[in-house]
């Protein structure tokens, strides 16, 4: 049973990881990022373009891919995001759908269909584990944790500490007002879109690193993501760590029960909260924006 | 020599004419009081001034640089404060933050948010409290403290007395003599027309889009600015006096 949990807990890591981007860009920009999978995967297939096409070492090519997918974020920001929410949630939505539609395709024409991963890349690592009382503990799971944990909390540090922080926030409330104290609002939505993209980056590596994948696997992790993040909160970066754990202990335990029940665990957890936070109010849809005092 | 240079300024809600070719001045030092009944464009000429709002004509000089067509952070960056009608706090943030967030400026100057906790001392025991647990004078103190930290050249005052008891409004106008000394231009929109003509030191009155009145404070009567304000004919205001009750209590 402790085996379960802790699998449960290290699958938990690659969820909060997963998700942390897409509750990132709700909660700052009120954007439902359907091609959030898509970005994924395709920061999957650009570390594993460096590893083996230009023999780069997987962990310089994941900070390689970092920068990229910032000003891929920047531009998506600018050329997407910014004019189609003019129009209302339900365009972004319609948006970021057609752009996930788009990236897959794109991946599947440079990439082909075959399935990939980055275990190559990481030889040794992608099977070493610890041993701890007994238990097998996988090395890349608790890197991908320690990593969800790290990303986590240097978001939410940033958000709550630093000046750039206190712009997003302000920006997240209120842009007019936050233009009228001098916060450059347009600057500060890029630069939350960017830092969004960065951790979907990473997420991408993470899931190239434990698993595989193909050009089609976008919508998968967008709907792992999407659950992780409702159960943690949807709003909160901190809660989706929370959100994670347990869609990977209710997918794991799941799993022990029947050998359909990964994902009906999952999702049974997930229409769980998605009830309770409707019921008790603490679901904010469509958006997150606060009214000022 | 003037800070703050307004000529022709228009601005539109949609079809709707707000303000109507409006120019004016300001002086560094200089406290001016923008009067005018509701929906007469003060707050829309504010916002515009300050580039908040987006469909405007007309240019905007401060300190010699034309504003037009910069965006409202700009201008903050610049020099040109506003303090928005209803206060529009950062609710999530607490004080301490809401003047940081004002300060990230970077204008040097005497205003910081410590100089803010001095001069509004009761905010100093409350500085990680979240706004919204904030009576209205607080919150109104904060808002004029983190325009205060952005150390502008021009401060604009959108109704600050509105809904805040006479004690309150004496603490928050007690700091435009400082500014005043200071060199800090100010615009302060007042419906307390008496407050207004006691700090200001002129008056510009506006009906329906347009300046109707201007003048040096102690140059122009009550009953010229409450004709004015109300669009009577010259002469008419001691007549109208009693049969308009929202007149009464302009007086």
């Amino acid at each position: 049973m402790i085996d379960i949990l802790l699998q449960g807990v290290l699958l938990g890591g690659y969820y909060a990881l997963l998700a942390v981007g897409l509750a990132f860009l709700y909660s700052i920009m009120g954007i439902i990022n359907l091609a959030h999978g898509s970005f994924a995967v395709l920061a999957a297939y650009l570390v594993l373009a460096m590893t083996d096409s230009l023999g780069i070492n997987v962990w310089l090519a994941v900070l390689a891919v970092l920068p990229i997918m910032a000003v891929i974020g920047a531009l998506v920001d600018r050329l997407i995001f910014e004019p189609v929410q003019k129009g209302g949630q339900l365009l972004s939505v319609l948006a970021t759908f057609g752009l996930s539609v788009v990236i897959d395709n794109l991946i599947f024409q440079i990439w082909g269909a075959n399935t990939r991963t980055l275990a190559n890349a990481l030889g040794d690592l992608a099977w070493a584990s610890w041993e701890i009382g007994g238990l097998w503990v996988g090395k890349v799971s608790v890197y991908i944790l320690l990593a969800a944990v790290g990303l986590l909390t240097g978001l939410t540090l940033l958000i709550a500490r630093t000046p750039l922080g206190r712009a997003i926030r302000a920006t997240a409330t209120d842009p007019d007002t936050a233009g009228l104290v001098g916060v450059d609002a347009r600057r500060a939505r890029t630069i939350a879109s960017a830092l969004a993209f960065v951790a979907i980056g990473v997420a991408g590596a993470a899931l190239g690193m434990r698993t595989t994948f193909t050009p089609y696997a976008g919508v998968t992790q967008l709907l792992f993501a999407f659950q992780a993040a409702v159960i943690g909160g949807s709003t909160s970066v901190r809660g989706t760590l929370f959100g994670g754990i347990t869609l990977g202990l209710a997918q794991t335990l799941g799993a022990t029960i029947h050998t359909q029940g990964f994902l009906i665990g999952g999702h049974l957890v997930f229409f769980a909260a998605l009830f309770l936070r409707l019921q008790f109010g603490t679901l904010r849809l469509p958006k997150l924006r606060r009214a000022a005092a | 020599m003037s800070v703050l240079e307004i000529s022709d300024l228009t601005a539109r809600h949609g079809l709707l004419s707000a303000v109507k070719g409006v120019s004016f001045s300001v002086a560094p030092g200089e406290v001016v009081a923008l009067v005018g009944a509701n929906g007469a464009g003060k707050s829309t000429l504010l916002r515009s001034i300050a580039g908040a709002h987006q469909d405007q004509g007309g240019t905007v000089t401060l300190k010699g640089e034309d504003l037009t067509g910069c965006d409202a952070h700009k201008r903050v960056q610049r020099g040109l404060a506003l303090v928005p009608e209803g206060r529009k706090l950062f609710s999530q943030m607490n004080v301490w933050e809401n003047l940081c967030l004002g300060a990230q400026v970077g204008r040097s100057g005497d205003w910081t948010p410590e100089r803010v906790f001095d001069v509004f001392d009761n905010l100093n025991k409350r500085r990680y409290s979240a706004c919204t647990h904030l009576s209205g004078g607080e919150q109104q103190a904060v808002a004029i403290g983190r325009a205060l930290v952005s150390n502008p050249d021009v401060i604009m005052l959108d109704e600050v007395s509105l809904g805040l008891s006479p004690a309150i409004v004496d603490r928050v106008y007690a700091v435009l003599p400082e500014l005043r000394a200071s060199g800090t231009g100010v615009i302060v929109v007042e419906q307390d027309l008496g407050r207004a003509m006691s700090v200001a030191d002129r008056v510009i009155c506006m009906l329906e889009g347009e300046i109707v009145l201007q003048g040096r404070a102690d140059s122009l009567s009550r009953e010229e600015i409450i004709g004015a304000y109300f669009g009577l004919p010259p002469g008419a205001q001691g007549s109208e006096d009693h049969a308009n009750p929202a007149m009464g209590a302009m007086t």
